[in-house]
Protein backbone atom coordinates (compact mmCIF):
# COMPACT_ATOMS: atom_id res chain seq x y z
CA UNK A 1 0.00 0.00 0.00
CA UNK A 2 1.56 3.24 -1.06
CA UNK A 3 1.74 6.25 1.21
CA UNK A 4 -0.17 8.79 1.17
CA UNK A 5 1.02 11.29 3.55
CA UNK A 6 -0.29 12.28 6.75
CA UNK A 7 -4.05 13.38 7.19
CA UNK A 8 -3.83 16.21 9.29
CA UNK A 9 -0.74 17.90 6.81
CA UNK A 10 -2.83 17.39 4.13
CA UNK A 11 -5.93 18.61 5.48
CA UNK A 12 -4.23 22.05 7.31
CA UNK A 13 -2.34 22.68 3.48
CA UNK A 14 -5.83 22.34 1.63
CA UNK A 15 -7.30 24.37 4.01
CA UNK A 16 -4.68 26.71 3.54
CA UNK A 17 -4.42 25.97 -0.30
CA UNK A 18 -8.44 27.30 -0.06
CA UNK A 19 -7.44 30.51 1.95
CA UNK A 20 -4.83 31.48 -0.64
CA UNK A 21 -7.15 30.61 -3.54
CA UNK A 22 -8.75 33.77 -3.80
CA UNK A 23 -11.78 32.46 -3.16
CA UNK A 24 -11.93 34.06 0.42
CA UNK A 25 -11.74 37.88 -0.98
CA UNK A 26 -9.58 40.31 1.73
CA UNK A 27 -13.14 42.21 2.55
CA UNK A 28 -14.26 38.40 3.90
CA UNK A 29 -11.29 37.79 5.85
CA UNK A 30 -11.71 41.37 7.57
CA UNK A 31 -15.75 40.11 8.25
CA UNK A 32 -14.24 37.06 9.69
CA UNK A 33 -11.75 38.55 11.68
CA UNK A 34 -13.94 41.12 13.66
CA UNK A 35 -16.90 38.77 14.22
CA UNK A 36 -13.78 36.12 15.40
CA UNK A 37 -12.85 39.33 17.76
CA UNK A 38 -16.15 40.45 18.91
CA UNK A 39 -16.97 36.51 19.66
CA UNK A 40 -13.71 36.28 22.16
CA UNK A 41 -14.29 40.08 23.53
CA UNK A 42 -17.89 39.08 24.30
CA UNK A 43 -16.82 36.24 25.85
CA UNK A 44 -14.01 38.19 27.85
CA UNK A 45 -16.71 40.63 28.64
CA UNK A 46 -19.08 38.40 30.51
CA UNK A 47 -16.57 36.84 32.72
CA UNK A 48 -15.32 40.14 33.62
CA UNK A 49 -18.74 41.26 34.66
CA UNK A 50 -20.46 37.97 35.86
CA UNK A 51 -17.16 36.84 37.63
CA UNK A 52 -17.70 33.23 36.76
CA UNK A 53 -15.83 30.33 37.85
CA UNK A 54 -12.73 30.02 35.96
CA UNK A 55 -14.13 26.04 34.63
CA UNK A 56 -16.29 28.59 32.61
CA UNK A 57 -13.68 29.67 31.15
CA UNK A 58 -12.20 26.83 29.92
CA UNK A 59 -14.85 27.03 26.94
CA UNK A 60 -12.95 30.35 25.67
CA UNK A 61 -9.81 28.38 25.25
CA UNK A 62 -11.22 26.03 22.52
CA UNK A 63 -11.63 29.30 20.58
CA UNK A 64 -7.73 29.78 20.54
CA UNK A 65 -7.56 27.34 17.53
CA UNK A 66 -8.77 30.05 15.91
CA UNK A 67 -6.18 32.80 16.01
CA UNK A 68 -3.73 29.99 14.93
CA UNK A 69 -6.23 28.93 12.01
CA UNK A 70 -6.11 33.12 11.29
CA UNK A 71 -2.68 33.85 11.30
CA UNK A 72 -2.29 30.74 8.28
CA UNK A 73 -3.95 33.88 5.93
CA UNK A 74 -0.17 35.53 6.40
CA UNK A 75 2.09 32.01 5.64
CA UNK A 76 2.26 30.50 2.06
CA UNK A 77 1.60 27.50 0.78
CA UNK A 78 4.30 24.04 0.36
CA UNK A 79 5.90 24.24 -2.35
CA UNK A 80 5.56 27.77 -3.33
CA UNK A 81 8.60 30.14 -3.60
CA UNK A 82 9.63 32.27 -0.70
CA UNK A 83 7.40 35.29 -0.05
CA UNK A 84 8.40 38.13 -2.53
CA UNK A 85 9.09 41.60 -0.85
CA UNK A 86 5.76 42.49 -1.41
CA UNK A 87 4.46 39.94 0.61
CA UNK A 88 6.99 40.34 3.49
CA UNK A 89 6.66 44.22 3.85
CA UNK A 90 2.70 43.43 3.64
CA UNK A 91 3.54 40.70 7.05
CA UNK A 92 5.65 42.80 9.03
CA UNK A 93 2.96 45.96 8.33
CA UNK A 94 0.66 43.97 9.18
CA UNK A 95 2.08 42.78 12.41
CA UNK A 96 3.49 46.23 13.36
CA UNK A 97 -0.28 47.43 13.11
CA UNK A 98 -1.72 44.72 14.59
CA UNK A 99 1.28 45.06 17.67
CA UNK A 100 0.88 48.84 17.89
CA UNK A 101 -2.67 48.99 18.41
CA UNK A 102 -2.68 46.06 20.86
CA UNK A 103 -0.16 47.61 23.05
CA UNK A 104 -1.89 50.95 22.71
CA UNK A 105 -4.93 49.19 24.28
CA UNK A 106 -2.98 47.72 27.11
CA UNK A 107 -1.07 51.26 28.28
CA UNK A 108 -4.14 52.69 28.18
CA UNK A 109 -5.62 50.19 30.26
CA UNK A 110 -2.83 50.66 32.69
CA UNK A 111 -3.58 54.51 32.68
CA UNK A 112 -7.08 53.99 33.19
CA UNK A 113 -6.33 51.40 35.58
CA UNK A 114 -4.07 53.57 37.67
CA UNK A 115 -6.61 56.81 37.47
CA UNK A 116 -10.01 54.59 38.02
CA UNK A 117 -8.65 52.02 40.65
CA UNK A 118 -10.28 53.18 43.89
CA UNK A 119 -13.85 53.43 41.84
CA UNK A 120 -16.10 51.29 42.47
CA UNK A 121 -17.23 49.27 39.37
CA UNK A 122 -14.07 49.43 37.36
CA UNK A 123 -13.40 45.76 36.58
CA UNK A 124 -9.37 44.85 37.56
CA UNK A 125 -8.34 41.09 37.17
CA UNK A 126 -8.24 39.07 40.44
CA UNK A 127 -9.43 36.18 40.17
CA UNK A 128 -8.02 32.88 37.92
CA UNK A 129 -10.32 33.37 34.97
CA UNK A 130 -9.91 36.77 35.38
CA UNK A 131 -6.46 36.30 34.60
CA UNK A 132 -7.24 33.96 31.67
CA UNK A 133 -9.78 35.95 30.15
CA UNK A 134 -6.78 39.09 29.86
CA UNK A 135 -4.96 37.00 28.31
CA UNK A 136 -7.02 35.21 25.56
CA UNK A 137 -8.09 38.35 24.89
CA UNK A 138 -4.34 39.73 24.76
CA UNK A 139 -3.51 37.18 21.83
CA UNK A 140 -7.02 37.20 19.93
CA UNK A 141 -6.83 40.94 19.81
CA UNK A 142 -3.21 41.27 19.06
CA UNK A 143 -3.22 38.38 16.16
CA UNK A 144 -6.83 39.55 14.91
CA UNK A 145 -6.18 43.04 14.21
CA UNK A 146 -2.98 41.88 12.73
CA UNK A 147 -4.87 39.66 10.26
CA UNK A 148 -7.68 42.63 9.29
CA UNK A 149 -4.85 44.62 8.70
CA UNK A 150 -2.91 41.97 6.30
CA UNK A 151 -6.56 41.79 4.36
CA UNK A 152 -6.96 45.34 4.37
CA UNK A 153 -3.22 45.79 2.77
CA UNK A 154 -3.95 42.99 -0.07
CA UNK A 155 -5.44 44.58 -3.05
CA UNK A 156 -8.74 42.34 -4.03
CA UNK A 157 -7.26 41.28 -7.03
CA UNK A 158 -4.24 39.89 -5.50
CA UNK A 159 -5.04 36.48 -6.18
CA UNK A 160 -5.47 37.17 -10.56
CA UNK A 161 -2.40 39.05 -11.01
CA UNK A 162 -0.53 37.31 -13.95
CA UNK A 163 3.21 38.20 -14.97
CA UNK A 164 1.86 38.88 -18.54
CA UNK A 165 -0.56 41.07 -17.95
CA UNK B 1 53.73 80.06 6.29
CA UNK B 2 50.33 77.78 4.68
CA UNK B 3 47.61 77.16 7.60
CA UNK B 4 48.20 73.99 8.84
CA UNK B 5 44.83 73.56 10.64
CA UNK B 6 44.10 73.40 13.96
CA UNK B 7 45.75 70.66 15.91
CA UNK B 8 43.00 70.41 18.41
CA UNK B 9 40.37 70.05 16.27
CA UNK B 10 41.99 67.12 14.55
CA UNK B 11 43.04 65.61 18.04
CA UNK B 12 39.30 65.89 18.83
CA UNK B 13 37.96 64.57 15.48
CA UNK B 14 40.00 61.47 16.09
CA UNK B 15 39.21 60.75 19.56
CA UNK B 16 35.59 61.59 18.48
CA UNK B 17 35.98 59.14 14.98
CA UNK B 18 37.32 56.36 17.65
CA UNK B 19 34.52 56.63 20.14
CA UNK B 20 31.42 56.43 17.64
CA UNK B 21 33.21 54.66 14.43
CA UNK B 22 33.91 55.90 10.90
CA UNK B 23 30.15 57.37 10.78
CA UNK B 24 30.80 60.49 13.14
CA UNK B 25 31.23 62.41 9.43
CA UNK B 26 27.74 61.55 8.00
CA UNK B 27 25.67 62.79 10.65
CA UNK B 28 24.01 59.09 11.28
CA UNK B 29 24.74 57.59 14.37
CA UNK B 30 26.17 54.36 13.74
CA UNK B 31 24.26 51.21 13.80
CA UNK B 32 26.58 49.74 16.47
CA UNK B 33 26.15 52.72 18.38
CA UNK B 34 22.35 52.63 18.59
CA UNK B 35 22.03 49.20 19.74
CA UNK B 36 24.63 49.78 22.02
CA UNK B 37 22.35 52.84 23.14
CA UNK B 38 19.15 50.88 23.14
CA UNK B 39 20.36 47.97 25.37
CA UNK B 40 22.01 50.41 27.92
CA UNK B 41 18.48 52.14 28.30
CA UNK B 42 16.75 48.94 28.33
CA UNK B 43 19.22 47.91 31.01
CA UNK B 44 17.88 51.16 33.28
CA UNK B 45 14.17 49.77 32.33
CA UNK B 46 14.55 46.40 33.68
CA UNK B 47 16.59 47.72 36.65
CA UNK B 48 13.69 50.42 37.60
CA UNK B 49 11.35 47.22 36.97
CA UNK B 50 13.24 44.94 39.04
CA UNK B 51 13.25 47.55 41.81
CA UNK B 52 9.89 48.59 41.29
CA UNK B 53 8.65 44.83 41.79
CA UNK B 54 10.66 44.46 45.02
CA UNK B 55 8.94 47.37 46.20
CA UNK B 56 11.09 50.19 45.92
CA UNK B 57 9.04 53.82 45.53
CA UNK B 58 12.37 54.54 42.70
CA UNK B 59 11.59 51.32 40.26
CA UNK B 60 8.97 54.26 38.48
CA UNK B 61 10.80 56.86 38.49
CA UNK B 62 14.05 54.77 36.89
CA UNK B 63 11.62 53.70 34.29
CA UNK B 64 10.02 57.03 33.09
CA UNK B 65 13.94 58.06 32.80
CA UNK B 66 14.48 55.15 30.51
CA UNK B 67 11.65 55.62 28.37
CA UNK B 68 12.83 59.32 28.15
CA UNK B 69 15.57 58.71 27.12
CA UNK B 70 14.91 56.21 24.73
CA UNK B 71 12.31 58.14 23.37
CA UNK B 72 14.85 61.11 22.82
CA UNK B 73 17.58 58.83 20.87
CA UNK B 74 14.47 57.13 18.76
CA UNK B 75 13.06 60.52 17.57
CA UNK B 76 16.77 61.56 17.30
CA UNK B 77 17.75 58.69 15.20
CA UNK B 78 14.16 59.24 13.37
CA UNK B 79 14.83 62.58 12.54
CA UNK B 80 18.30 61.88 11.49
CA UNK B 81 17.54 59.08 8.64
CA UNK B 82 14.38 61.26 7.23
CA UNK B 83 16.41 64.70 7.27
CA UNK B 84 17.59 64.71 3.26
CA UNK B 85 14.91 62.74 1.87
CA UNK B 86 12.06 60.31 2.55
CA UNK B 87 12.60 56.72 3.32
CA UNK B 88 13.62 54.18 0.25
CA UNK B 89 11.92 50.74 -0.16
CA UNK B 90 14.42 49.46 1.92
CA UNK B 91 14.13 51.88 4.98
CA UNK B 92 10.79 51.94 4.74
CA UNK B 93 10.87 47.58 4.98
CA UNK B 94 13.09 47.89 7.78
CA UNK B 95 10.93 50.38 9.95
CA UNK B 96 7.91 48.10 9.71
CA UNK B 97 9.61 44.60 10.42
CA UNK B 98 11.63 47.07 13.45
CA UNK B 99 8.35 47.90 14.79
CA UNK B 100 6.58 44.59 14.19
CA UNK B 101 9.37 42.69 16.21
CA UNK B 102 9.21 45.46 18.76
CA UNK B 103 5.83 45.30 19.44
CA UNK B 104 5.78 41.61 19.42
CA UNK B 105 7.92 40.16 21.94
CA UNK B 106 6.88 42.88 24.78
CA UNK B 107 2.89 41.57 23.75
CA UNK B 108 4.42 37.61 24.08
CA UNK B 109 6.00 38.83 27.18
CA UNK B 110 2.71 40.06 28.88
CA UNK B 111 0.73 37.34 27.15
CA UNK B 112 3.41 34.75 29.45
CA UNK B 113 3.06 37.32 32.26
CA UNK B 114 -0.96 36.98 32.17
CA UNK B 115 -1.25 33.23 31.86
CA UNK B 116 1.39 32.66 34.67
CA UNK B 117 -0.83 34.96 36.92
CA UNK B 118 -3.85 32.90 35.93
CA UNK B 119 -2.18 30.13 37.86
CA UNK B 120 0.37 31.67 40.56
CA UNK B 121 -1.26 35.10 41.02
CA UNK B 122 -2.59 33.90 44.64
CA UNK B 123 1.13 32.77 45.11
CA UNK B 124 1.88 36.53 45.47
CA UNK B 125 3.20 36.62 41.65
CA UNK B 126 3.61 40.15 41.30
CA UNK B 127 0.97 42.75 39.51
CA UNK B 128 0.95 46.42 39.93
CA UNK B 129 -0.93 47.89 42.70
CA UNK B 130 -0.20 51.10 43.70
CA UNK B 131 -1.24 53.90 41.37
CA UNK B 132 2.84 54.76 40.17
CA UNK B 133 3.47 51.02 39.35
CA UNK B 134 0.81 50.92 36.54
CA UNK B 135 2.43 54.10 34.84
CA UNK B 136 5.73 52.39 35.84
CA UNK B 137 4.77 49.45 34.10
CA UNK B 138 2.73 51.20 30.98
CA UNK B 139 6.03 53.12 30.19
CA UNK B 140 7.98 49.90 30.56
CA UNK B 141 6.07 48.02 27.96
CA UNK B 142 6.40 51.52 25.54
CA UNK B 143 10.32 51.71 26.16
CA UNK B 144 10.67 48.07 25.28
CA UNK B 145 8.64 48.59 22.32
CA UNK B 146 10.95 51.23 21.10
CA UNK B 147 14.29 49.84 22.30
CA UNK B 148 13.85 46.36 20.53
CA UNK B 149 12.83 48.39 17.38
CA UNK B 150 15.68 50.17 17.45
CA UNK B 151 17.84 47.37 18.22
CA UNK B 152 16.26 45.66 15.05
CA UNK B 153 17.01 48.99 12.63
CA UNK B 154 20.56 48.77 13.95
CA UNK B 155 21.01 44.85 13.02
CA UNK B 156 19.05 45.53 9.76
CA UNK B 157 21.33 48.33 9.05
CA UNK B 158 25.00 47.19 7.01
CA UNK B 159 27.31 49.47 8.89
CA UNK B 160 28.61 50.96 4.96
CA UNK B 161 25.15 52.16 4.57
CA UNK B 162 25.83 55.64 4.50
CA UNK B 163 29.08 55.20 2.00
CA UNK B 164 26.85 53.45 -0.64
CA UNK B 165 27.86 55.24 -3.67
CA UNK B 166 25.25 55.14 -6.87
CA UNK B 167 28.14 54.63 -9.01
CA UNK B 168 29.84 51.77 -6.87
Amino acid sequence: MSYKGDIIARSGERLNDWAWSGRLSPRLVIAIATVWLLIVWTFGILIAVYDVDFDMVLPLTFLMPGNVLGTLFLGRRQGEPPADEWQRARRDKAFMWGGNLTLGLIVLWLALTMGFAQTPGFWQPETQGDWMAAFLLVVTTWLSLTLIAAAWLTPSYAADLDEDD
Amino acid sequence: MPYLGNPNHQRMDRVARTLTGRQVHTGRIGPKALIVSALIFMAVGIGGLWLMVAGSDLGASVIYSAAIGTLALKLTGDWRSRRHDPLDERERAIYWKANAVGTGLPLIGVAIWLLLLSGFADAGLWWPSRDFEFSGLAFFLLAAMLQLAMIVIGLSTPSYAADIDEDD
